[in-house]
Protein backbone atom coordinates (compact mmCIF):
# COMPACT_ATOMS: atom_id res chain seq x y z
CA UNK A 1 0.00 0.00 0.00
CA UNK A 2 1.28 3.56 -1.11
CA UNK A 3 0.75 5.90 1.81
CA UNK A 4 0.42 10.44 0.46
CA UNK A 5 2.10 12.35 2.79
CA UNK A 6 1.86 16.15 1.54
CA UNK A 7 3.80 15.59 -1.70
CA UNK A 8 5.67 12.41 -1.00
CA UNK A 9 4.54 8.84 -0.97
CA UNK A 10 5.65 6.24 1.05
CA UNK A 11 5.32 2.53 0.71
CA UNK A 12 3.35 0.87 3.79
CA UNK A 13 4.02 -3.03 4.19
CA UNK A 14 2.39 -5.57 7.07
CA UNK A 15 4.98 -5.20 10.14
CA UNK A 16 6.83 -8.30 11.10
CA UNK A 17 6.46 -9.15 14.42
CA UNK A 18 9.36 -7.12 15.95
CA UNK A 19 8.28 -4.07 14.30
CA UNK A 20 4.32 -5.45 15.06
CA UNK A 21 5.29 -5.90 18.78
CA UNK A 22 7.16 -2.06 18.80
CA UNK A 23 4.21 -0.10 16.97
CA UNK A 24 1.55 -1.93 19.34
CA UNK A 25 3.65 -0.29 22.09
CA UNK A 26 3.22 3.34 20.54
CA UNK A 27 0.02 2.92 19.72
CA UNK A 28 -0.93 1.67 23.01
CA UNK A 29 0.80 4.86 24.29
CA UNK A 30 -1.24 7.16 21.64
CA UNK A 31 -4.23 5.40 22.88
CA UNK A 32 -3.44 5.99 26.66
CA UNK A 33 -2.65 9.88 25.98
CA UNK A 34 -5.60 10.28 24.03
CA UNK A 35 -8.13 9.02 26.90
CA UNK A 36 -5.98 10.83 29.49
CA UNK A 37 -6.07 13.95 27.46
CA UNK A 38 -2.21 14.65 27.73
CA UNK A 39 -1.57 16.24 23.61
CA UNK A 40 1.85 16.38 24.12
CA UNK A 41 2.47 12.78 24.72
CA UNK A 42 -0.20 11.76 22.35
CA UNK A 43 1.90 14.37 19.50
CA UNK A 44 5.19 12.80 20.30
CA UNK A 45 3.71 8.72 20.39
CA UNK A 46 1.24 10.00 17.42
CA UNK A 47 4.01 11.00 15.39
CA UNK A 48 6.75 8.45 16.80
CA UNK A 49 4.18 5.73 15.32
CA UNK A 50 3.74 7.04 11.64
CA UNK A 51 7.38 7.73 11.57
CA UNK A 52 8.43 4.28 12.61
CA UNK A 53 5.64 2.68 10.70
CA UNK A 54 7.01 4.67 7.53
CA UNK A 55 10.61 4.81 8.21
CA UNK A 56 10.59 8.62 7.89
CA UNK A 57 11.69 11.02 10.16
CA UNK A 58 9.48 12.68 12.32
CA UNK A 59 10.49 16.17 11.77
CA UNK A 60 8.64 16.15 8.41
CA UNK A 61 5.67 15.18 9.72
CA UNK A 62 5.46 18.29 11.73
CA UNK A 63 3.90 20.45 8.43
CA UNK A 64 1.82 18.16 6.85
CA UNK A 65 -1.62 18.51 6.80
CA UNK A 66 -3.71 16.67 9.36
CA UNK A 67 -6.12 14.80 7.31
CA UNK A 68 -3.13 13.27 5.31
CA UNK A 69 -1.50 11.86 8.76
CA UNK A 70 -4.36 10.78 10.14
CA UNK A 71 -5.39 9.13 7.07
CA UNK A 72 -1.37 7.26 7.11
CA UNK A 73 -2.18 6.83 11.06
CA UNK A 74 -5.41 4.97 10.17
CA UNK A 75 -3.79 2.95 7.72
CA UNK A 76 -1.12 1.82 9.81
CA UNK A 77 -3.46 0.95 12.81
CA UNK A 78 -5.76 -1.08 9.90
CA UNK A 79 -2.01 -2.95 9.17
CA UNK A 80 -1.49 -3.91 12.40
CA UNK A 81 -4.88 -5.70 12.98
CA UNK A 82 -4.26 -9.38 12.93
CA UNK A 83 -6.00 -11.61 10.03
CA UNK A 84 -7.85 -13.93 12.12
CA UNK A 85 -9.93 -13.51 15.76
CA UNK A 86 -8.24 -14.62 18.55
CA UNK A 87 -9.54 -14.67 21.27
CA UNK A 88 -7.38 -14.20 23.40
CA UNK A 89 -6.90 -10.71 21.59
CA UNK A 90 -9.97 -9.55 22.25
CA UNK A 91 -10.36 -10.72 26.14
CA UNK A 92 -11.62 -7.81 28.28
CA UNK A 93 -9.15 -8.46 31.69
CA UNK A 94 -6.13 -6.93 31.14
CA UNK A 95 -3.30 -7.78 32.90
CA UNK A 96 -2.16 -5.17 34.96
CA UNK A 97 1.56 -3.82 35.07
CA UNK A 98 4.08 -5.16 36.92
CA UNK A 99 6.44 -3.88 39.70
CA UNK A 100 9.29 -5.53 37.31
CA UNK A 101 8.34 -3.73 34.14
CA UNK A 102 10.57 -1.59 31.75
CA UNK A 103 9.90 -0.54 28.56
CA UNK A 104 10.30 -3.12 25.77
CA UNK A 105 9.42 -5.86 27.70
CA UNK A 106 6.43 -7.42 25.54
CA UNK A 107 9.66 -8.15 22.85
CA UNK A 108 11.86 -10.00 25.35
CA UNK A 109 8.21 -12.16 26.18
CA UNK A 110 7.32 -12.62 22.82
CA UNK A 111 11.11 -13.97 22.50
CA UNK A 112 11.32 -15.89 25.54
CA UNK A 113 8.48 -17.52 24.97
CA UNK A 114 8.60 -18.71 21.52
CA UNK A 115 12.02 -19.71 21.93
CA UNK A 116 11.60 -21.41 24.97
CA UNK A 117 9.38 -23.66 23.40
CA UNK A 118 10.40 -24.00 19.60
CA UNK A 119 14.65 -23.16 20.19
CA UNK A 120 14.13 -20.58 17.58
CA UNK A 121 16.87 -18.09 17.20
CA UNK A 122 16.07 -14.09 17.86
CA UNK A 123 16.44 -12.90 14.63
CA UNK A 124 14.22 -16.19 13.30
CA UNK A 125 11.32 -14.80 15.81
CA UNK A 126 11.74 -11.14 14.55
CA UNK A 127 10.67 -12.18 11.43
CA UNK A 128 7.76 -14.15 11.52
CA UNK A 129 4.39 -13.16 10.66
CA UNK A 130 2.27 -11.72 13.84
CA UNK A 131 -0.56 -13.60 13.02
CA UNK A 132 1.42 -17.04 12.79
CA UNK A 133 2.76 -15.89 16.35
CA UNK A 134 -0.05 -15.36 17.96
CA UNK A 135 -1.22 -18.22 16.74
CA UNK A 136 1.22 -20.29 18.35
CA UNK A 137 0.91 -18.04 21.40
CA UNK A 138 -2.14 -19.31 22.01
CA UNK A 139 -1.16 -22.74 21.88
CA UNK A 140 1.58 -22.61 24.01
CA UNK A 141 -0.72 -20.96 26.46
CA UNK A 142 -3.52 -22.99 26.21
CA UNK A 143 -1.19 -26.46 26.66
CA UNK A 144 0.41 -24.66 29.42
CA UNK A 145 -3.04 -24.54 31.33
CA UNK A 146 -3.93 -27.97 30.25
CA UNK A 147 -1.00 -29.53 32.02
CA UNK A 148 -0.94 -27.20 35.14
CA UNK A 149 -4.68 -28.21 35.37
CA UNK A 150 -3.33 -31.77 35.48
CA UNK A 151 -1.00 -30.58 38.09
CA UNK A 152 -3.79 -28.74 40.09
CA UNK A 153 -5.79 -31.84 40.44
CA UNK A 154 -3.34 -33.77 42.12
CA UNK A 155 -2.97 -31.18 44.69
CA UNK A 156 -5.29 -30.87 48.15
CA UNK A 157 -6.05 -27.26 47.19
CA UNK A 158 -8.08 -28.02 44.68
CA UNK A 159 -10.50 -29.87 46.83
CA UNK A 160 -12.90 -28.13 49.16
CA UNK A 161 -14.09 -30.28 52.14
CA UNK A 162 -18.31 -29.76 52.61
CA UNK A 163 -18.51 -30.38 55.87
CA UNK A 164 -22.52 -30.73 55.51
CA UNK A 165 -22.05 -33.57 52.77
CA UNK A 166 -19.27 -34.54 54.53
CA UNK A 167 -17.27 -35.10 50.98
CA UNK A 168 -15.13 -33.14 48.92
CA UNK A 169 -16.07 -31.56 46.06
CA UNK A 170 -13.57 -30.66 42.88
CA UNK A 171 -12.78 -26.68 41.93
CA UNK A 172 -11.33 -26.43 38.75
CA UNK A 173 -8.14 -24.18 38.02
CA UNK A 174 -9.55 -20.91 37.02
CA UNK A 175 -9.58 -20.48 33.45
CA UNK A 176 -7.91 -16.84 31.62
CA UNK A 177 -10.59 -14.99 30.47
CA UNK A 178 -10.66 -15.70 27.18
CA UNK A 179 -10.82 -19.80 27.59
CA UNK A 180 -13.95 -19.55 29.17
CA UNK A 181 -17.03 -21.04 26.98
CA UNK A 182 -18.68 -18.38 25.70
CA UNK A 183 -22.21 -17.99 26.13
CA UNK A 184 -24.63 -18.51 23.16
CA UNK A 185 -27.93 -17.14 22.38
CA UNK A 186 -30.87 -20.30 22.77
CA UNK A 187 -34.02 -19.82 20.94
CA UNK A 188 -36.72 -20.49 23.42
CA UNK A 189 -38.78 -23.67 22.85
CA UNK A 190 -42.57 -22.93 21.84
CA UNK A 191 -44.51 -24.56 24.93
CA UNK A 192 -48.37 -24.93 24.46
CA UNK A 193 -50.36 -23.88 27.10
CA UNK A 194 -53.55 -25.29 28.96
CA UNK A 195 -56.79 -22.88 27.34
CA UNK A 196 -58.02 -23.18 31.22
CA UNK A 197 -54.37 -22.01 32.78
CA UNK A 198 -54.68 -18.79 29.82
CA UNK A 199 -55.45 -15.46 31.79
CA UNK A 200 -59.71 -14.63 31.90
CA UNK A 201 -61.19 -11.89 30.05
CA UNK A 202 -60.73 -10.34 26.66
CA UNK A 203 -56.79 -11.20 25.49
CA UNK A 204 -56.14 -8.20 23.54
CA UNK A 205 -53.02 -9.53 21.06
CA UNK A 206 -49.69 -8.35 20.67
CA UNK A 207 -48.69 -7.52 16.76
CA UNK A 208 -45.35 -6.50 15.91
CA UNK A 209 -46.88 -4.07 13.64
CA UNK A 210 -48.41 -2.00 16.49
CA UNK A 211 -44.91 -2.59 18.72
CA UNK A 212 -44.57 1.67 17.73
CA UNK A 213 -48.00 2.85 18.49
CA UNK B 1 -5.29 26.46 4.44
CA UNK B 2 -5.71 22.84 6.63
CA UNK B 3 -3.94 22.64 9.66
CA UNK B 4 -1.19 20.87 10.80
CA UNK B 5 -1.78 18.09 13.20
CA UNK B 6 -0.54 19.62 16.61
CA UNK B 7 -2.96 23.19 15.03
CA UNK B 8 -5.80 20.79 14.61
CA UNK B 9 -5.59 19.06 17.71
CA UNK B 10 -5.69 22.41 19.42
CA UNK B 11 -8.78 24.05 17.46
CA UNK B 12 -10.08 20.07 18.41
CA UNK B 13 -9.92 20.80 21.79
CA UNK B 14 -11.29 24.50 21.20
CA UNK B 15 -14.20 23.16 19.51
CA UNK B 16 -15.20 19.86 20.95
CA UNK B 17 -17.15 21.44 23.93
CA UNK B 18 -19.37 23.33 21.45
CA UNK B 19 -19.85 19.89 19.26
CA UNK B 20 -23.92 18.67 19.72
CA UNK B 21 -23.87 14.82 20.82
CA UNK B 22 -25.04 13.33 17.37
CA UNK B 23 -22.93 15.20 14.91
CA UNK B 24 -24.06 13.29 11.79
CA UNK B 25 -27.34 14.04 12.64
CA UNK B 26 -26.62 17.75 11.20
CA UNK B 27 -25.67 18.62 7.97
CA UNK B 28 -22.23 20.94 7.71
CA UNK B 29 -24.11 24.25 7.40
CA UNK B 30 -26.45 23.56 10.64
CA UNK B 31 -23.76 21.90 12.26
CA UNK B 32 -21.50 25.46 11.84
CA UNK B 33 -24.34 27.10 13.19
CA UNK B 34 -24.61 25.13 16.04
CA UNK B 35 -20.76 25.76 16.89
CA UNK B 36 -20.98 29.12 16.44
CA UNK B 37 -24.08 29.88 18.42
CA UNK B 38 -22.68 27.93 21.11
CA UNK B 39 -19.81 29.37 21.09
CA UNK B 40 -20.79 32.99 20.89
CA UNK B 41 -22.99 32.34 23.87
CA UNK B 42 -20.70 30.23 26.14
CA UNK B 43 -17.11 31.04 25.03
CA UNK B 44 -16.26 33.60 22.89
CA UNK B 45 -13.14 34.05 23.52
CA UNK B 46 -12.38 30.07 21.97
CA UNK B 47 -14.63 31.53 19.07
CA UNK B 48 -11.14 34.50 18.55
CA UNK B 49 -8.93 31.61 19.53
CA UNK B 50 -10.05 29.36 17.07
CA UNK B 51 -10.29 32.04 14.13
CA UNK B 52 -6.69 33.28 15.06
CA UNK B 53 -5.67 29.31 14.86
CA UNK B 54 -7.38 28.57 11.36
CA UNK B 55 -6.14 31.68 9.39
CA UNK B 56 -3.00 32.43 11.47
CA UNK B 57 -4.61 36.29 12.18
CA UNK B 58 -3.67 38.05 15.69
CA UNK B 59 -7.07 40.07 17.36
CA UNK B 60 -5.00 43.24 16.65
CA UNK B 61 -5.59 42.48 13.00
CA UNK B 62 -8.93 41.56 13.12
CA UNK B 63 -9.83 45.14 14.91
CA UNK B 64 -10.43 45.96 10.53
CA UNK B 65 -12.20 43.41 9.57
CA UNK B 66 -16.43 43.43 10.26
CA UNK B 67 -17.91 40.58 11.89
CA UNK B 68 -19.55 39.62 8.90
CA UNK B 69 -16.36 38.82 7.30
CA UNK B 70 -15.33 37.16 10.76
CA UNK B 71 -18.14 34.94 10.25
CA UNK B 72 -17.52 34.15 7.29
CA UNK B 73 -13.69 33.21 7.74
CA UNK B 74 -14.64 31.09 10.57
CA UNK B 75 -16.90 29.37 8.63
CA UNK B 76 -14.33 28.98 5.83
CA UNK B 77 -12.03 27.53 7.95
CA UNK B 78 -13.96 24.97 9.86
CA UNK B 79 -15.06 23.71 6.24
CA UNK B 80 -11.46 23.47 4.95
CA UNK B 81 -10.24 21.49 7.86
CA UNK B 82 -13.11 19.33 7.62
CA UNK B 83 -14.71 20.04 10.72
CA UNK B 84 -16.39 16.69 10.66
CA UNK B 85 -13.73 14.35 10.21
CA UNK B 86 -11.53 16.23 12.66
CA UNK B 87 -13.99 15.59 15.50
CA UNK B 88 -14.51 11.53 14.34
CA UNK B 89 -10.81 11.20 14.16
CA UNK B 90 -9.60 12.80 17.24
CA UNK B 91 -12.52 12.11 19.23
CA UNK B 92 -13.20 8.74 18.54
CA UNK B 93 -10.94 7.05 15.62
CA UNK B 94 -7.80 7.71 16.71
CA UNK B 95 -8.42 5.34 19.88
CA UNK B 96 -10.11 2.50 18.02
CA UNK B 97 -7.98 2.99 14.69
CA UNK B 98 -10.56 2.23 12.46
CA UNK B 99 -11.14 3.47 8.92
Amino acid sequence: MIIKLGKNEYPLERPKLKQWVYLEEIRNKVIHAAEVGSSKDFLDNYYSLISAALGIPVQELYDIPWHDVALAYLYICESQLPKFEFPMMYSKSKSGETDWEYPGRTWFIWVHTLSKIYSWSVEYISELDFDYAIALLHEIISDEYYSREWQWGLSEIAYSYDANTKSSKYKSLPKPEWMKVRATQTELPKVKIKKSMLPAGVVVQWKEDDAEH
Amino acid sequence: MMLNTEKALELYRLLQPHFPDDVYKFDITELIRIIIDSMVVNNYRAYSDALMLMHNVTLESMKDISSDEILQLFIEGLAENNVYELMDFFGKKVRYGIL
